[in-house]
């Protein structure tokens, strides 16, 4: 699915105005989406950059939304709503990744990390702002309890380098980066949570390197809803959730610390 | 929003949302490697036709640190304040695709006349006695900075008012954000009717220091002043002047700030100036964040 939807891309454009739109304002469209624990000074800024660019980022400007306000927009069709217990029951939104979901995939995730790394000795922690930071919360909680270890989180955000806020358009409210002292030589673990275009993850690319030279980039996020417009490879995944372009994925907080994965 | 002109135009919440972006700008001033790619390929012209350091610096590190590249055009050597050059020179630079204007003059409303002549942003970086606001703007922040919020702070303004670019685009900016604004200074240099703006003159400078959270002294502009306004600088000093004694009348984590250049000894004491309650070098650092967020909001929302 990710290869026919990167390959379709450009195409796809027609459809993306439309897109941009919906999911730009997701964010605040979704009033219980993800208060942010980790965005301190504001609630909902002004979406993204996403009216813009003919050149079409749309789809990137889901990940915007996502990125600067906190609900994560991506679609997830056909999902199966049997997974979920439903706890706020009816509504026009289906559960892909119910609260446990969540937990075991971050309980995964973390080992994914571990083992790959062959510990946290080099490993640092990027949370990308702000939808990346709860779900990097949850998997630091699981490396503590299996490490007995607690690192350090970065949170880096990536407004400033999206090619679609480079372009012309209202311009979305950055949230202010707080970087880790260093990420030079260090196996720097980006973490969102959801993965789309993989225009978020080309920018946090970027916006890493501009703070040193790492010895590596690994990128994780809870969930991949595919359509791919970039080269951009997830290193780990919490889980694969097949999504229709024009449908929204949202992480949302039901109550403290506790997190589920809506489609809408 | 498209132009800065003023601060008197600019609601509340795009006053806001620049104060918002500032947050963000800052930090990147703090890192090893100072710049972002957001403005890479614009082109920032500022337009100085007025003497200054700090604000054209402020500028051009600003676009910089975007990427933008920056153009400086000084006044030097030509004659450029006549309205007529000035819009011949409007339509040259808008020939040359130049992305945003900054724009500096003596005289009041030659940004706004500018503007009207031009498609693309204009940022006023002060005229004449009218509005400077971007200054506002970064003292803004800086009290932002100081307190967390600006709703309900006390912010006497103390100096020249009536002459004071800074203090016009001050009371409009502050009072829009909810303090309380105090101003005072020798009555020949406050606007006959300020209360109309929603401040509260007072009549001595002990009277404006009691229980503020922020001082804010004006430069005596003694470039501007011909005729005498008051009798003596010795006599401002010791009147209008703010010394360690007199700041102890405002509360005890008040802040003091003065958009420069210092006159030491003058409406400042040295003491003052270079102590801790002292935001000085603060709001330097800070103009250029807020210089920043304005390029950055600027160039999107124009289009």
């Amino acid at each position: 699915m990710t290869h026919s939807n990167s390959s379709s891309g450009p195409r796809s454009r027609g459809t993306d105005p439309r897109v941009s739109a919906t999911e730009a304002s997701s964010g605040g469209r979704t009033p219980e989406s993800l208060a942010l624990p980790g965005s301190p000074d504001r609630g909902s800024p002004d979406r993204p950059a996403s009216e813009p660019a003919p050149s079409g980022s749309a789809s990137s400007g889901t990940r915007g939304g996502s990125a600067l306000g906190g609900a994560i927009a991506a679609e997830g069709a056909a999902l199966d709503p049997s997974e979920a217990p439903q706890p706020s029951a009816p509504a026009p939104f289906r559960v892909v990744l119910d609260a446990a979901g969540v937990q075991r995939a971050a309980t995964r995730l973390a080992h994914e990390i571990l083992e790959r790394n062959g510990g946290l000795d080099s490993v640092a922690v990027v949370a990308i702002a702000a939808g990346g930071i709860p779900v990097a919360r949850l998997i630091l909680d699981k490396l503590e309890q299996i490490t007995g270890q607690r690192l350090p989180l970065g949170e880096l955000d990536v407004t400033l380098y999206r090619d679609d806020v480079v372009g012309r358009g209202k311009r979305p409210v950055p949230h202010r980066t707080r970087m880790l002292p260093t990420v030079a030589a260090m196996r720097v673990v980006l973490i969102d949570d959801v993965m789309f275009t993989g225009r978020t993850v080309r920018a946090a690319m970027d916006a890493v390197i501009d703070f040193g030279r790492p010895e590596g980039i690994q990128v994780a996020c809870l969930v991949d809803r595919g359509h791919r417009e970039l080269p951009i490879h997830v290193d780990f995944v919490g889980k694969n959730i097949p999504t229709q372009r024009a449908e929204q994925v949202s992480v949302v907080e039901i109550s403290p610390n506790t997190f589920e994965v809506r489609v809408a | 929003m498209k132009q800065l002109l003023d601060t008197e135009t600019p609601s509340r919440e795009e006053l806001e949302r620049i104060l918002d972006t500032t947050e963000a700008m800052l930090e990147i001033s703090q890192r090893d490697i100072k710049k972002v790619p957001t403005l890479r390929g614009r082109t920032v012209i500022n337009m100085f036709l007025e003497p200054s350091t700090r604000t054209r610096v402020s500028f051009e590190i600003a676009a910089k640190r975007l990427s933008a590249d920056a153009i400086n055009v000084t006044a030097s050597g030509s004659s450029l304040s006549k309205a007529e050059t000035l819009s011949d020179m409007a339509r040259n630079l808008s020939a040359m695709q130049a992305d945003v204007l900054v724009v500096r003059d003596r005289n009041a409303g030659v940004p706004a006349m500018l503007a009207r002549h031009l498609s693309i942003p204009v940022i006023n970086a002060g005229d004449g006695n009218h509005e400077h606001p971007t200054q506002a703007l970064l003292d803004a922040f800086t009290i932002r900075q100081a307190f967390g919020n600006i709703e309900g702070r006390v912010v006497s303004i103390i100096g020249d008012v009536a002459h004071s670019r800074v203090a016009r685009s001050n009371i409009h900016a502050l009072t829009k954000l909810g303090a309380e604004v105090r101003i005072a200074g020798p009555p020949t240099m406050i606007p006959v009717g300020v209360e109309q703006f929603g401040v509260k003159p007072c009549t001595s400078i002990d009277e404006a220091l009691d229980g503020a959270h922020v001082v804010m002294m004006l430069r005596i502009q003694m470039e501007r002043l011909e005729g005498a306004l008051f009798p003596s600088v010795r006599e401002y000093a010791s009147t209008w002047g703010l010394s360690r004694e007199r700041l102890r009348l405002a509360r005890p984590d008040a802040v003091v700030l003065h958009p420069g250049p210092v006159n030491r000894g003058v409406e400042i004491q040295s003491e003052v100036a270079d102590a801790e309650p002292s935001r000085i070098l603060d709001q330097v650092t800070n103009g250029v964040a807020t210089r920043m967020a304005v390029l950055y909001l600027l160039t999107g929302d124009s289009q």
